[in-house]
């Protein structure tokens, strides 16, 4: 016995030199960006200029949605500040209990600038930025309210909000443009996650607002928040049974669950349209049938606030960052013309306050979140 | 239950309940070490950070520590029902309608803190008692088995409650964006055992559960009928055991220690409230926790800090090393299928101690035809 | 309209089911002949994982030169393949080895789990590989054009005949090949199986790693006819699901076919309800009485079948039947509120039906006696 505990010992004391042997090496045949910050990673190590850590909300950082792109965003901003690989890193967050232990590490560990991800991380990451001034707080979709819904911002959290229902009324109108069968379908993760509602009723609004004779068939996932937003295969069902009813523009908002209704759709020659981030980039899948998505450019966001700190502008309060139609891509030429400007001209009277996509219709969900933030 | 493990002589002992599991984690951390390699990260700055995550101050020994507490006493709630041959899959349903229960009674009822304390947790214990005790039912009344009914009532329950606290449900607290309830009183917040610390006193509940349970299965009457219905069903009718009154009253006990695992985590966490994504998945960790406690109360609460110390770990792990969580499914999938199956821990380590089959309950003795 | 619906709902209800039954097989196979099995969610997970790596890392490595359902069907090899590769785990652990059953199958889990995750978010995240599409719908010539059941039966992707196909042939498998006496009667007496001649261990192997295939089936199915890719977590529990379906089908392949049906059925219709044309409330009315009418048939099939006498017993079933049809035809005269039921309500009338069933009117459940047990020889 003592024989092979000793060759396991050995073993385990060499591996690491295998890995170190290795690293580079691999690296450089298959990723040169991340051989690039392996190699600035030996000066860097101990100063880094800024240290950025991440929090996700209850679910998986590459959720090729909301998670990943505030994570893309962190990253993204590193690079641009010229940190070393070592001066930005993440937690995923898999119990809601854990928000405050999974911030305050983060700060005990010395980092400066903490992300946290998720509406429901907002009074916990007001309370930690009060006790530590020092730290600046990104807290994406997450208003700087107190108890009772009045403004009031800390000078070290930005709030980074988005208009969903702007978002989901853009692709909502480009929906109604582009059907022929005058019927269009949505697939939605959890109904009780307010940004996802708010996507539903923009987009319902949307439709009816270019189109209203058009027929619009939501399906939320019924389920708690542990399968709402990862059942993929409940979306490509789901999305199966909107096709056959003659749905020919599906919109999918709510993680993994509506990525597998946005796939299965796009394989039966239905039109598409993602969220939350370009899915067009995001799911390969279904490049050749997304017409857009209700970008919430969550990505652009982190990076600009980040941006702002060291630049010495940051000042504390929310920030509204637009909710827009991501490029068509693939399909630019599928979309007529005077589709394009009327969107145009929709987003337009979105922004300036003449058409309120939430306002509620017959038959939606009354869902009193959708009313925004002023 | 030691009767067996008795006979062997003490360093045995010490060889199979010590030697083994620890050779088995380092087992298990070595293979999950070539999966670190493979993607890109270094073992050694994984685990380290793992370690330290766990234990390297306070306030993570705390952090175990609260992590423990519900896995305890959810795998004792699995752990007594196996005892009695029944298999609770419907623990996370049972944690989840303790925690609402003790929301509701935490934030309705006024009374000192002497009286709400205990109240609260009795709302809980009540709650995933009775809410488990339907299967029993069903299953001692009309054989209904308890695998399908647990996890159907594992769905109504999570569904029902997820409907409760979402948009325009009855537990809503209205003065909020986030899927929550409203939060619990402060008479009805578990007392700190440190103050300025999130450590509360659950953890001393957890233990003191888990030396009533034991004594409760092997040094009372009714943890003997409760074992000799796990063991064999015909020979507790035989001897004059009631044995319907026991399936009920075991999932009783059984998702009422769920309950109680909720109603802890409800009153001693801050916000002290329930919302969406809560105590989601110790249902299915509990039942880890039992297994690799060998169903054994005293061996439950060193799985369960094992567990609990390595979801504590997991931060610092994701932190330093950028490991992602899963590193910790992987690891106590591995340690659980070495402890389980020793054998082959003792072939790679060639001990040449036999393995007495000290202790071995039939994990599914009610499975099949050994159900009525 | 009406017939619309009902094709619609049915559909969607084979599509559902699809999974659950070949999960439910898989534990068919496994607890036949004495070997519990709790990891088919860990094994479905595994497979979906594996076939969507060999078909999208196949037609990469190829450059795409092949048809698309060649690199499926390098999926759908790899998942079968890993299907039982894992079951040969659950094989070796339980039998070799003796750990209990409920322990291998955990064990499964969580490593399914951690390993799927693992890899989803150290590799196939960041390089954004692609999945390769789905197999194409094939309507079976001449019997598609049947009305209402051409469209429910014959109008699918392959993998769904292969269900049905599959379905038969374990119930003939079973309960009427030699093969089958084997198994069953290492799954209830496996000391006399024994005596006999049958060599246990090696026919819980068989079926143990055989029913890995079906599990392996069940996770490729969700990515070769559904989603199209990987998904964490895109079992959902599933494998779960597929154990009720199995043990409330009473562990034969015709049951586990129909309850996992009924867990469709009801499933799809808490989609359906969704799309808001269909007044709740009447719906569930209509489906209460349908549950009864066909509880009603069931029984009064059964009866006949064991040859019953009691006519007190006939009676009561009439009454069934009588009180299902009476509120189905007479639902269309009232008129009901229109309500809208929480969508978390939707979706839970099959796990509340279920539990009626299984206590008023489904005898007791009663397993391979031997399930569960490692067998040791003498």
């Amino acid at each position: 016995m003592k024989k092979s505990l000793t060759k396991l010992m050995i073993l385990l004391a060499v591996l690491p030199m295998l890995v170190t042997a290795c690293q580079p090496k691999s690296s450089e045949t298959k990723q040169p960006v991340q051989n690039e910050n392996s190699t600035t990673k030996v000066e860097e190590v101990k100063e880094c200029k800024y240290k950025i850590g991440y929090v996700s909300d209850v679910g998986k950082i590459n959720d090729q949605s909301f998670n990943q792109a505030s994570w893309t965003g962190v990253e993204e901003s590193a690079k641009l500040l010229g940190l070393g690989k070592d001066c930005y890193s993440f937690i995923e967050t898999t119990d809601s209990a854990d928000y405050e232990i999974n911030i305050r590490s983060f700060v005990d560990e010395g980092y400066n600038i903490i992300v946290t991800s998720g509406f429901a991380m907002g009074a916990i990451t007001r309370q930690i930025a009060s006790e530590n001034p020092e730290v600046f707080f990104i807290g994406v979709g997450q208003e700087q309210v107190n108890e009772n819904f009045e403004p009031d911002p800390y000078p070290n959290v930005v709030g980074l909000n988005f208009r969903e229902d702007f978002g989901g009324f853009l692709v909502g109108a480009l929906a109604g443009l582009m059907t022929e069968t005058n019927v269009v379908g949505g697939v939605f993760g959890c109904q009780f996650i307010p940004p996802v509602a708010r996507y539903e009723v923009g987009y319902y609004n949307g439709v009816k607002f270019v189109n209203p004779d058009a027929k619009v068939i939501n399906v939320y996932h019924p389920g708690s928040i542990d399968v709402c937003f990862s059942d993929s295969t409940f979306g490509s069902e789901t999305a199966k049974a909107l096709i056959s009813e003659g749905v020919d523009v599906l919109y999918g908002a709510g993680g993994l669950t509506a990525n597998g209704a946005l796939i299965t759709a796009c394989n039966q020659g239905a039109y598409v349209l993602g969220t939350d981030m370009d899915q067009f980039v995001t799911l390969p899948e279904v490049k050749d049938c997304i017409l857009s998505s209700a970008l919430k450019d969550i990505e652009e966001g982190v990076v600009g606030v980040i941006g702002t700190i060291s630049d010495g502008t940051f000042g504390g309060g929310d920030v509204y960052a637009p909710s827009s139609l991501a490029p068509f891509h693939n399909l630019d030429g599928a979309i007529p013309q005077d589709a394009k400007v009327l969107l145009e001209e929709i987003a337009e009277k979105l922004y300036s306050g003449e058409i309120n996509p939430c306002t509620p219709f017959e038959g939606s969900n009354p869902n009193t979140f959708c009313v925004p933030i002023k | 239950m030691d009767n067996q493990l008795n006979k062997l002589n003490p360093i045995k002992i010490i060889y199979i309940s010590v030697i083994v599991p620890i050779l088995a984690i380092f087992t298990a951390l070595i293979i999950s070490s070539v999966v670190i390699i493979l993607s890109g990260s270094n073992p050694l700055i994984a685990y380290s950070a793992l370690a330290e995550g766990a234990f390297g101050n306070l306030n993570n020994w705390i952090e175990t520590i609260l992590k423990t507490t519900p896995l305890i006493i959810g795998g004792l709630g699995v752990a007594l029902a196996f005892r009695g041959g029944l298999f609770n899959i419907g623990v996370e349903g049972q944690i989840f309608v303790g925690s609402i229960a003790t929301v509701i009674i935490g934030t309705t009822l006024k009374a000192p803190a002497i009286i709400h304390i205990p109240l609260t947790l009795l709302a809980g214990v009540l709650a995933g008692a009775v809410w488990a005790a339907i299967p029993g039912y069903l299953k001692a009344r009309f054989g209904a088995h308890e695998v399908i009914t647990t996890i159907m009532t594992n769905y109504i329950a999570t569904r029902i409650i997820t409907w409760s606290i979402g948009v325009n449900g009855p537990l809503r607290k209205t003065t909020s964006f986030v899927p929550e309830t409203n939060s619990l009183l402060d008479t009805a917040r578990l007392p700190l055992m440190i103050s300025d610390t999130r450590l509360h006193i659950g953890i001393v509940i957890a233990l003191i559960l888990a030396i009533v349970v034991y004594i409760l299965l092997f040094r009372t009457t009714l943890g003997i009928e409760i074992r000799t219905v796990g063991l064999n069903i015909n020979a507790a009718k035989y001897c004059g055991i009631k044995v319907n009154r026991n399936i009920v009253l075991i999932m009783a006990i059984s998702g009422g220690l769920a309950g109680l695992a909720g109603a802890i985590q409800v009153m001693g966490l801050s916000p002290y409230n329930f919302t969406a994504g809560f105590n989601v998945g110790y249902g299915f960790d509990s039942l880890a926790v039992a297994v690799l406690g060998n169903i054994n109360p005293i061996g439950v609460v060193f799985s369960a800090f094992l567990f609990g110390a390595m979801d504590a770990g997991a931060r610092l792990m994701q932190l330093r090393a950028k490991v992602p969580v899963d590193m910790i499914t992987i690891l106590q999938g591995l340690i659980l299928m070495f402890v389980a199956a020793n054998q082959i821990i003792r072939g790679i380590y060639r001990i040449q101690i036999q393995d007495k089959k000290a202790d071995k309950v039939n994990l599914s003795q009610g499975w099949g035809g050994g159900s009525k | 309209m009406e017939i619309n619906l009902i094709i619609g709902l049915s559909t969607l209800a084979i599509i559902k089911a699809a999974p659950l039954v070949f999960g439910a097989l898989c534990g068919l196979l496994g607890e036949r002949s004495g070997v519990i099995n709790i990891g088919i969610e860990g094994m479905m997970l595994i497979s979906a994982f594996t076939t969507f790596l060999g078909s999208a890392l196949f037609n990469q490595w190829t450059g795409g030169i092949f048809p698309t359902n060649l690199s499926l069907l390098v999926g759908l090899f790899c998942g079968i393949a890993s299907g039982a590769l894992i079951a040969a785990l659950h094989a070796v652990l339980s039998i070799h080895y003796k750990i209990d059953q409920v322990i291998s199958g955990t064990v499964i889990n969580l490593l399914a789990v951690g390993i799927t995750n693992y890899v989803a978010n150290v590799y196939i995240d960041p390089t954004h590989l692609s999945g390769v599409g789905v197999f194409p719908t094939i309507p079976i010539p001449i019997l598609s054009d049947i009305p209402i059941i051409g469209p429910i039966l014959f109008s699918h992707q392959p993998m769904i005949y292969l269900m049905f196909i599959l379905v038969i042939f374990m119930q003939y498998l079973v309960f009427n090949t030699p093969m089958g006496l084997r198994m069953r009667s290492v799954g209830e007496h496996p000391r006399s199986a024994d005596t006999v001649g049958i060599d246990v261990n090696r026919t819980r192997y068989i079926n143990v790693i055989l029913g890995g295939i079906f599990a392996g089936l069940g996770g490729a199915i969700m990515v070769l006819e559904s989603v199209g890719r990987f998904q964490k977590l895109m079992t959902s529990g599933r494998g779960f699901i597929a154990l009720a379906a199995l043990i409330f089908g009473r562990w034969t392949s015709n049951g586990a076919l129909g309850s996992a049906l009924l867990f469709g059925f009801s499933e799809a219709l808490g989609v359906r309800l969704q799309f808001g044309d269909l007044n709740h409330i009447k719906v569930i009315v209509i489906v209460s009485g349908l549950a009864l009418l066909g509880l009603g048939l069931f029984l009064l099939i059964k009866k006949i079948k064991e040859k019953e006498i009691n006519i007190k017993k006939y009676i009561t079933i009439l009454i069934l039947i009588v009180l299902g049809f009476t509120i189905m035809v007479g639902s269309n005269y009232i008129k009901f509120p229109s309500i809208s039921i929480p969508i978390e309500f939707l979706g839970l009338l099959p796990y509340i039906l279920t539990i009626f069933v299984l206590t008023g009117f489904v005898r007791r459940a009663k397993g391979p006696a031997a399930a569960g047990i490692p067998y040791e020889k003498q």
